[in-house]
């Protein structure tokens, strides 16, 4: 046998290397451009921005790619944050206490998380079922949000002293870095190590691989998925958390779009869309990706109806990129 | 006891709808009246037009989300050209192949790259809406042209508009289509079992894409149709349009795994969840819980069909 015409899967070429992290590149290739466009880019505030724009996003991107790794998928994210949003804010008003808001918001995430679980445990579902199930879930989630604000936005007139501290939580920093960010950065670094290092990882990603032989080596793949559900409406919950603190506002359309960008962001990133392998890694260079585009279109001034033209492009090209791998 | 349980199992939603139907005339006594059988009937073309495009879709085994801005997309360019005082006939022609060759592109990346539909379509959907929103320099087109009104204005008994009867024919004329013809015929094996397909020396990339370029064009004549009744385009119009149309084709039966489904029952999807809506309104349920109601009907449908067939198995 030809010893070269055998191609090794650890092959270390340039080539397969880049092959391998177009979206590393992707990231790097905007960072340069961003540069190269505008002078104010590199500036901390600047980068900060984008970090702080992206967090919210983030999060939801997290609670995604939760889901995708167990081979589901989750579109109400987006309203399911609106939903935590709303409770949290009009919590605070009512009590004038923080911490009763944050536990309501986070309570409803978890809630929205089971029952999206429990409905894929009861169908069996894969992603195809996931979709259909949590757009439906999700219009629920946000029918509820707008039905409990009466069909307006919940606004904070004004916000307590003592309450400063929630404020922080969205627009606060420390040493200049920013709280919400730091948070982000904390959930992700925990997730990755629950699911590279822990056995439940290890399950999850199995699930998500093949389910079949996950549930012949003893797997219990229906709880599994439930689990992973939960943290992601978790996630949600935190996301609301964050999206109140840093707008201190909020309405049943706070969530609209928001299960999509949370998608993009893990994707582009080079999670696998039907589950497998991936991680929050991956989420992270999505994120900034995504943030990236937006900062540079903004900072290009275009009017929004061109940004979404060339956001949906790159957008494209960044999956087509990401297809390379699987070739 | 047979042929009533295969009559059940066969036309449960047409039964469910007569059913609501006849409940709801006994109940309400605003329900059954001209008006409302009009604004019934009147509100079911133009979502129903996609529906059908969407049922291609679901058929091969696909997701497409993109229609709510080719539907804007096609509309905006339609009423332009109207604005522009160019021929009817030949806006409508521009308007249809606009909305075909967003069904191309989105059906390229999806057929040929073997890309993920959702996330595809997801990012069509921002750079149509983007196109539009630009083109229309992010303002409403109203044109009261006259043809638009002379179809607004033609009803049977007064009641039917004639575009319910256009959506009846392309029903009839697509379910002949997917039934009769080989072309038809294939488009279900290709959703069924894409690898059978393959084997069979299908060039199943083509059905595919073929899906995605009827969806384009079912978008454009809904979104042309859309425009017979309130004759103003913008960027934004049918934002919500996947979130409408997918629950009924998937109420009316066809599967989203592919391969199960057909034109009529995506129509008899559409008339049920129209005559569920109307009925919401009718008891007064506050609007804001409305999508609420939706959402648990769409959820009933999915998770009892998917309960049932699969309850035996342990994964």
């Amino acid at each position: 046998m030809n010893q070269t015409a055998i191609k090794r899967p650890d092959a270390r070429s340039v080539g397969d290397w880049v092959r391998n992290n177009t979206n590393l590149l992707l990231m790097f290739v905007l960072i340069i451009v961003g540069a190269l466009t505008s002078q104010n880019f590199f500036s901390t505030d600047n980068l900060f921005n984008v970090l702080r724009r992206s967090t919210v996003n983030g999060m939801l991107a997290v609670a995604c790619t939760m889901t995708l790794l167990v081979g589901g998928f989750d579109l109400s994210i987006g309203h399911n944050m609106a939903l935590c949003a709303v409770l949290c804010i009009s919590m605070e008003k009512s009590t004038g206490n923080a911490v009763i808001g944050i536990l309501v918001a986070l309570c409803a995430g978890l809630a929205m998380g089971l029952v999206n679980g429990l409905l894929m445990k009861l169908t069996r579902g894969g992603s195809g079922e996931g979709f259909m199930i949590t757009l439906a879930t999700g219009m629920m989630a946000q029918a509820l949000a707008k039905w409990y604000c009466g069909g307006s936005e919940i606004i904070r007139i004004d916000v307590p002293r003592e309450l400063d501290w929630f404020k922080s939580i969205g627009q606060g920093d420390v040493l200049g870095f920013p709280i919400c960010a730091l948070i982000w950065i904390c959930v992700m670094v925990i997730l990755q190590i629950v699911i590279k290092k822990t056995t439940f990882g290890r399950k999850m990603l199995l699930t998500g691989a093949n389910k079949k032989s996950a549930f012949l080596s003893g797997v219990d793949v229906n709880s599994v998925k439930v689990i992973a559900y939960v943290v992601a409406g978790f996630c949600c919950g935190i996301a609301a958390i964050i999206y109140a603190a840093r707008f201190t506002s909020a309405s049943d359309g706070a969530g609209v779009g928001g299960d999509f960008n949370g998608a993009v962001c893990s994707i582009i990133g080079g999670n696998a869309l039907y589950g497998g392998h991936g991680g929050m890694v991956q989420v992270f260079i999505g994120t900034i990706t995504f943030g990236l585009i937006s900062n540079i279109l903004q900072l290009l001034g275009l009017s929004t109806a061109v940004q979404y033209i060339v956001q949906g492009l790159i957008l494209l090209l960044a999956i087509n990129l990401d297809n390379l791998k699987k070739r | 006891m047979t042929l009533v349980k295969k009559a059940f199992n066969n036309y449960r939603i047409p039964l469910l709808a007569a059913v609501i139907f006849v409940v709801m005339s006994l109940v309400n006594k605003n329900f059954f009246t001209p008006y409302n059988i009009f604004t019934i009937v009147d509100s079911i073309s133009g979502y129903g037009i996609v529906a059908l495009g969407f049922t291609f879709i679901l058929l091969v085994g696909q997701l497409d989300i993109s229609f709510g801005s080719v539907i804007a997309l096609s509309a905006c360019v339609f009423m332009m050209m109207l604005q522009a005082q160019i021929n009817f006939v030949l806006a409508l022609i521009a308007a249809l192949a606009v909305g075909c060759a967003c069904g191309a592109v989105t059906g390229f990346f999806v057929a040929t790259f073997r890309l993920s539909p959702f996330i595809v379509s997801m990012t069509m959907q921002l750079a149509y809406k983007g196109i539009a929103l630009t083109i229309t320099n992010q303002t409403p087109v109203s044109v009261p042209h006259p043809v638009l009104q002379a179809i607004n204005n033609i009803k049977l008994f007064n009641i039917f508009p004639i575009v319910f009867f256009f959506f009846l024919l392309l029903a009839v004329l697509t379910e002949l289509f997917l039934r009769k013809t080989q072309f038809g015929r294939n488009l279900y094996l290709v959703g069924g079992n894409i690898n059978v397909a393959d084997n069979l020396g299908l060039k199943s990339r083509n059905y595919l894409w073929s899906a995605y370029i009827f969806q384009g064009l079912y978008a454009a004549i809904g979104g042309v149709v859309m425009m017979t009744r309130q004759f103003s385009a913008s960027g934004n119009l049918a934002l919500q349009g996947p979130m409408e149309v997918i629950p009924m084709v998937i109420v009316g039966g066809t599967s989203m795994a592919g391969g199960r489904g057909g034109a009529i029952k995506t129509v008899w999807g559409v008339v049920l969840l129209k005559i569920i809506y109307n009925s919401m309104t009718m008891f007064s349920i506050p609007a804001p819980l409305q999508p609420f109601v939706k959402g648990l009907i769409l959820l009933a449908v999915i998770v009892s069909d998917k309960y049932m067939e699969r309850r035996h198995e342990k994964i």
